[in-house]
Formats: C-alpha cells, structure tokens, sequence
C-alpha cells in the first residue's frame, strides 16, 4: 500500500490525505474499544454503533475488507447475534495494524 | 462563497468535508452532534447544512426537524449526508431537507457533494453503485427491520403515561417524549438543547440543579411528599444516570397534581360524608324534639284569642322554631344536597324572610321590588330559602362598607329560543344586584365551583350550593359581573301549575275521619294525636310497623277502617315505613299513606309516590300543613 498513490486516486495532496489516515486510526482505535467493551457487556445496540461507524468510514477509505467486516458484525448484532463478533473484530485490528504500520513507515 | 455548517460525529467525514468545502472556496464550521449544532446555530446562520443522521445527543432526524421549526432558519439548505439515509429509502420531504447523499468512497462523495451545492432544486436520494454488491440489499433489509424494531420503541415511549427525558452529561435536555412534551409546555425547538433545570418554578431550581451536580451515577427520586412545580403542576421526579459508553441522565417526570387534587377531593368527600352523618343524626332527633315544641305551640295559640297578651309571645315562639326547622334543613341540605320536597310557595314570602335574617352587616339593606302578580312556584322552601340566603350572604360580602341590595322578580314566559339552558315555559325570575366589588372576568366561570372563594374565612360552599339547589328544581342560575360596579344574579324558578295554584288559600277544616299515627317517638305520637283532634280527626297510634299493620287490619275487619295513615320513614328499631307501606298495600291497595319524615333529603320525601305514599309531612308538623296535606290525600279519587 502507498499512501502516495492512496491519496493521488482520491484526489488528495499525501499530507493532507495522511493527516486524514490519522483521523481514522484514531476514531477507529476508539470505535473498535467501545465494540470489545460492547460485545463483552452483550450489547448489540452499542454493538451496531461502532461497527457502522467504522464501516462508513474504512469504505470512505475503500479499505473494503475492514468495512465489509463491519458490516458483518453490524448486521448479525441487528439480529442480537454477537457470536462470531470478537473473532472478526481481531481481523479488522489486524488489517489496522497493517494501516498504522503504513502510516509510520511513511 | 457558501456559508456552511458540517454535522457528523465522525472526524473522518469532517475533515474531508472541511477540506473539501475549503478547496471549493466555502466557509465551514463542524459539529460533532445536533446539540453543538444547536449551540452555533444561536449565533450563525449558515447557507448549506449537511447533517449526519446517526448522532449521539440529538441525531440527524430530530435536528432537521427542529431547524425546519425555526422561522430564522427558513433560508437554510438542508442536505443529509448517511449510509442510513439510501438505505431506508426516505423521502427528503420527510425530514423537509432537501436533498440526501448517501456516503460512500471519497470520490464518490465529493462529487455528490458539489453537485448538490450547485443544485438547488429538490432532489431525490442520489443513489450511489454499491459498494458492496449484493450485501447491500441484504443490509437494506436489515436496516428496514432495525427501523421497525426502532418504531415500536417509539411507539412505547409515546404512549407511555410518564414524561420521559433525555439529558446530555451537561443537564441539557437531547430528548422528549409526548407527554414531557406536553409537561414542558412549549414548542421542542424551546427545550431542546436548553438545561432542564431553568423549566422547573424558579424556588425549585436551585433543588434540581444541585441534585444533577451531585447525582454521582446513583439513582435519585423527587418524591410525591415533596414535589417540584413546572409550569403549574405538581411533579415527582426520577433522575436515573445512564452508565456506560453515553454520559447522561434519564429524567422521568410524573404529574401528579391530579392525583394531589383527587386526594384532596376524597379528604373532602369523607369530611362531608362525617359531617353528613352528624347532622343527619342530629336533625332527626332535634326535629323530633322541635315537632313537639312547635305542635304545642301551635296548639296553644289556638285555645287562646289573638288579642291574649301571651297569643303574640306564642306566635314568636313559632316563628323561631320555624326558622329552627329551616336551620336543620340548611344542615341537611349543607351535609348531603337533598332533593327538594316541592309546594306551592310564594317567593315574595320566601325573600322577604331571607333579607330580614340573612344580613348581618346593618349598614347593607335590601330593596325589594316584585311583580304583583307574581306565579307562585313550586319550591322547597327551606332549600331555595337557603339559596337567596347564600347569595345575598355573597352580595353583602362584596360591599364591607354599607350598600344596598336590590332584588326584584318578574313573570317569565320562556320561548325555546330564550338563550338560557331551560325548557320553555313559565318561569319567575328573581335577579339580586350588588353594587360591590364585582367578580373579575377570569373568576365568572368559577365561582360556583365548589371550594372557589376569593374570601378570607368563607367556605366557598354557598355559591355552590345554591347552585345545585336551583337547579335540582329544574331552575337556573347564572350571573353577571363587572368589576368595580357590582354583581348581578339571576335565578329562574318554574312557575307553579295552575292545578297547584288553585290548592292556594285556607285550609279546609276536615270532615271526621279516623286517622292512624305511626311513630316510634311518644311525644311525637301525643302532638300529631292533638293535632289531629284540633282539626277533627280520630287519631290512633301504632310504635312501629308490625303494630300499625295489625292494628289496621283489625280496624278493616271490624268495619271501622282508617281514612288515612301517617306513616314515620324511621324507624331505629323497628319496621319503618318504608317496609310498612308494601305490606300496607298488600291488604289495602287503597290506603291513603301520608309519609312523615325530618330526612327530607331521603329519595323517599322527593320521590314519595312512586314507593305507594300518597302524600309527605315534612316535621317538624305545623297544624295548617298537615290538615292541607290531609286534605288532599284524603279528596284525591283512587
């Protein structure tokens, strides 16, 4: 992944587009707290919450596979079905990592 | 340039929004939710708003919906920016935006973006390619059912008898329901966003806000024993804290006032059902006592010739056990708001005895002026007598210094088109004008409120009173007011029927007729036995009911039966005459039983045909009333 490509088929300038990457970490890093916090406390709703906030964002990114994830987990904790969640919650920490080590090697 | 404000919670999409509206030339100010929007909404007025629907404290929805509530902000384009919105299918008209971008890549998103700006026009939901092919129908539907799991939530907290509230971590209020709604009593673009506390009555605000500062995450109640006010009513609070990702409390509001004043009505209702009770047992044993007192005194009077020094001392001793008759009756009529026991009467009669002992103030007199030809009406004299009493009582209050009271009284034909809530026919209209004070306007409709007074040390009951003894005779009252001029009110009594103003006049002495008393009191027995022979009757007695019947029976059998019955309503222990009289019409269906009771308020008295009596003699017994009563039993053909 190169941020400089990432941005230029965006339409952004690198900086302004890492300043934005930075953004995303940082909410999505808190998004993804609250969802460990909800899925142990059994909360779909809060559930919902931060999954759909972290879908609409990574798709903004065209990071599919972490909105796709999202999604997945939104859509099961709409049914109250939590099961499966936390195991997809660690992939989409993975791919982030992958995102955050991007970031700083850049 | 545009002047415009980006709602979202997400500091991804309003970043990108901040520098995409700044590279295009625009000024852009961000909220992080519909409260801060608010917030800058008090001192900017933006162009464009784009509006995130999913939102903590005030979301997407709400915030439209008040904007569009705002006449400042009519100018405003609303755009919504949301997954939800495509997902739902929603009609921007709904929300009264105008128009939606669904979020989707960057790209794709400041394209929909700028054109939207350009565009003026109403748009529908721009559609993007999915971005996830065939999930996202899938995710439609899902959303779809997620919203009508939401609805019935809503549906919930719509219906639900409790105010309940929303506040942000700040006291400040996100959310209402109905019934907060209906509590807070203005508009929501008035409350929301506003801290609670300032709704409450300006005493209690510094109890409420003390109680969210130090509220701690515990729960905290405002009980019913020690209310709040808001806006006039009385209400219990619960704050209960919500814990966990949200800060914030949830108030529920309970009014309780109705409740307060139905408690207080029950208080009220036992304290007259008590008093009810005390004076009914009083009146029946002090207008036994007063049957006795009267009868000898008019029985008295009449072996003596008017000009006897001591014939005038017994005519006043008569005329003050009348008006203590008519005092047990107030009492009566006070505890328990008897049905009136109807005779001719003449009202000029009525009101000239109500002026001369109602007044206590010598300086306000009455000025009387009747129509000389006046109907007579059919009344309970002692309950209408207690009416005028009441309102002259009223009219004398309104001037503390000295006035006059005119009262006059005319015949009254009513048509059906007369504007007053009467059947037609003759009626006698007594009106009472004052020159006091007068009622103010706000105060007409309720001043024969039960409890209304505006008077220091008044029970508010008169007017109340009068009210519900005028019309139990089918009658009306109503008034007239104007403030620093004085009070007019006007009653109208039916006329009497022309069959009952032809029983006016003297009594007629009877011819010998044998008539049976039954009374569980001797004395009573012994007067009403006088009585009887004074007007040339043959009395006999009976204690109860079992020995009035026995003894009518053998009268029957030996061929020398009763013209008449006079029958007492109460018996404490023994058959009264409710009981008697079936039992009487069994053996006689033609018995001619006259039913004497003090309970004048006992449906029997009002409505004594109907048990099988065909007459009623009220006690204490006054020798011309009962030989009329007599007399008219006994002429009426079966």
């Amino acid at each position: 992944m190169n941020l400089g490509d990432m941005a230029k088929s965006m339409g952004f300038e690198e900086d302004e587009f890492c300043e934005m990457l930075e953004l995303f970490v940082e909410a999505t890093i808190a998004d993804l707290e609250k969802l460990k916090f909800a899925i142990d406390q059994s909360m779909p709703e809060l559930v919902v919450e931060a999954s759909h906030s972290i879908k609409g964002a990574a798709g903004s990114f065209g990071f599919d596979e972490i909105s796709k994830a999202a999604g997945k987990i939104e859509m099961q904790a709409r049914q109250k079905d939590l099961e499966g969640s936390a195991e997809i919650m660690d992939g989409v920490k993975a791919q982030l990592d992958g995102i955050i080590s991007t970031l700083q090697d850049g | 340039m545009k002047k415009i404000l980006v709602v979202d919670n997400h500091p991804v999409i309003l970043k990108f929004m901040t520098q995409l509206l700044n590279d295009a030339g625009h000024e852009v100010l961000t909220a992080q939710d519909g409260l801060s929007a608010l917030d800058l909404l008090q001192t900017y007025t933006p162009d464009v708003m784009f509006i995130d629907l999913v939102m903590p404290n005030i979301d997407g929805r709400r915030l439209c919906k008040i904007i569009r509530r705002m006449p400042d902000f009519d100018a405003v384009r609303l755009i919504i920016l949301s997954g939800i919105a495509v997902e739902e299918q929603m009609a921007p008209q709904d929300l009264g935006v105008d128009s939606c971008i669904a979020k989707g890549s960057f790209a794709e998103m400041s394209e929909n973006v700028l054109r939207a700006l350009e565009s003026s026009k109403l748009e529908a939901c721009t559609k993007q390619p999915a971005v996830f092919g065939q999930e996202e129908i899938c995710c439609r539907a899902i959303t779809q059912e997620l919203l009508a799991v939401n609805r019935h939530f809503e549906l919930i907290l719509e219906s639900i008898a409790e105010g309940i509230l929303e506040l942000s971590s700040e006291g400040r209020i996100i959310y209402a329901n109905p019934t907060a709604k209906l509590i807070l009593g203005v508009p929501e673009e008035q409350f929301l966003g506003r801290e609670l506390f300032r709704f409450f009555a300006e005493d209690d605000q510094p109890r409420i806000k003390k109680l969210l500062n130090e509220m701690n995450c515990t729960k905290t109640t405002i009980g019913e024993e020690e209310p709040v006010s808001l806006d006039g009513n009385q209400l219990s609070v619960k704050f209960l804290p919500i814990v966990g990702e949200v800060q914030g409390t949830i108030v529920i509001l309970n009014d309780i006032t109705e409740k307060e004043r139905m408690a207080e009505q029950l208080q009220q209702a036992q304290k007259m059902e008590v008093i009810g009770l005390l004076a009914g047992g009083i009146a029946h044993d002090f207008n036994n006592i007063l049957t006795a007192i009267l009868g000898n005194v008019s029985l008295a009077k009449m072996y003596l010739r008017p000009e006897d020094k001591s014939y005038v001392r017994l005519q006043e001793a008569e005329k003050a056990s009348m008006r203590a008759k008519d005092l047990t009756l107030q009492l009566l009529t006070f505890a328990r708001g008897g049905a009136p026991v109807k005779k001719t009467a003449s009202l000029a009669e009525i009101i000239g005895e109500c002026c001369r002992y109602t007044l206590r103030n010598p300086a306000v007199r009455c000025e009387i002026k009747l129509d000389k030809t006046l109907w007579p009406v059919d009344v309970d004299k002692g309950q209408i007598g207690q009416a005028i009493q009441n309102v002259l009582a009223n009219a004398e209050q309104s001037m503390p210094e000295a006035g006059v009271i005119r009262i006059s009284a005319q015949n009254r034909n009513l048509e059906e088109n007369y504007n007053l809530p009467l059947e037609r026919g003759r009626y006698v209209e007594l009106s009472l004008a004052d020159r006091g004070v007068g009622i103010p306007q706000e105060n007409l409709p309720k001043i024969f409120d039960p409890y209304f007074t505006t008077k220091n040390r008044r029970s508010g009951l008169g007017l109340t009173i009068a009210y519900s003894i005028v019309k139990n005779h089918k009658g009306n009252i109503r008034v007239e007011s104007e403030p620093g001029k004085g009070t007019t009110f006007y009653i109208y009594l039916p006329a009497a029927s022309e069959a009952g103003m032809n029983k006016e006049g003297e009594p007629r002495i009877l011819r010998k007729c044998r008539v049976l008393v039954m009374d569980d009191e001797a004395f009573v027995r012994d007067i009403v036995g006088e009585i009887l022979e004074f007007i040339g009757c043959e009395a006999e007695f009976a204690a109860d009911g079992i020995a009035a019947i026995k003894r009518y029976k053998e009268a029957m059998i030996a061929g020398n039966p009763f013209d008449a019955v006079i029958m007492d309503l109460t018996i404490p222990e023994g058959m009264g005459g409710r009981e008697a009289i079936k039992r009487l019409l069994e053996i006689d269906p033609n018995a001619k039983v006259i039913v004497s009771s003090g309970y004048s308020e006992d449906p029997v008295m009002s409505d004594h045909k109907s048990y099988g009596f065909k007459g009623v003699a009220v006690k204490p017994f006054q020798i011309e009333e009962l030989n009329k009563t007599l007399h008219e039993v006994l002429s009426s053909d079966l």
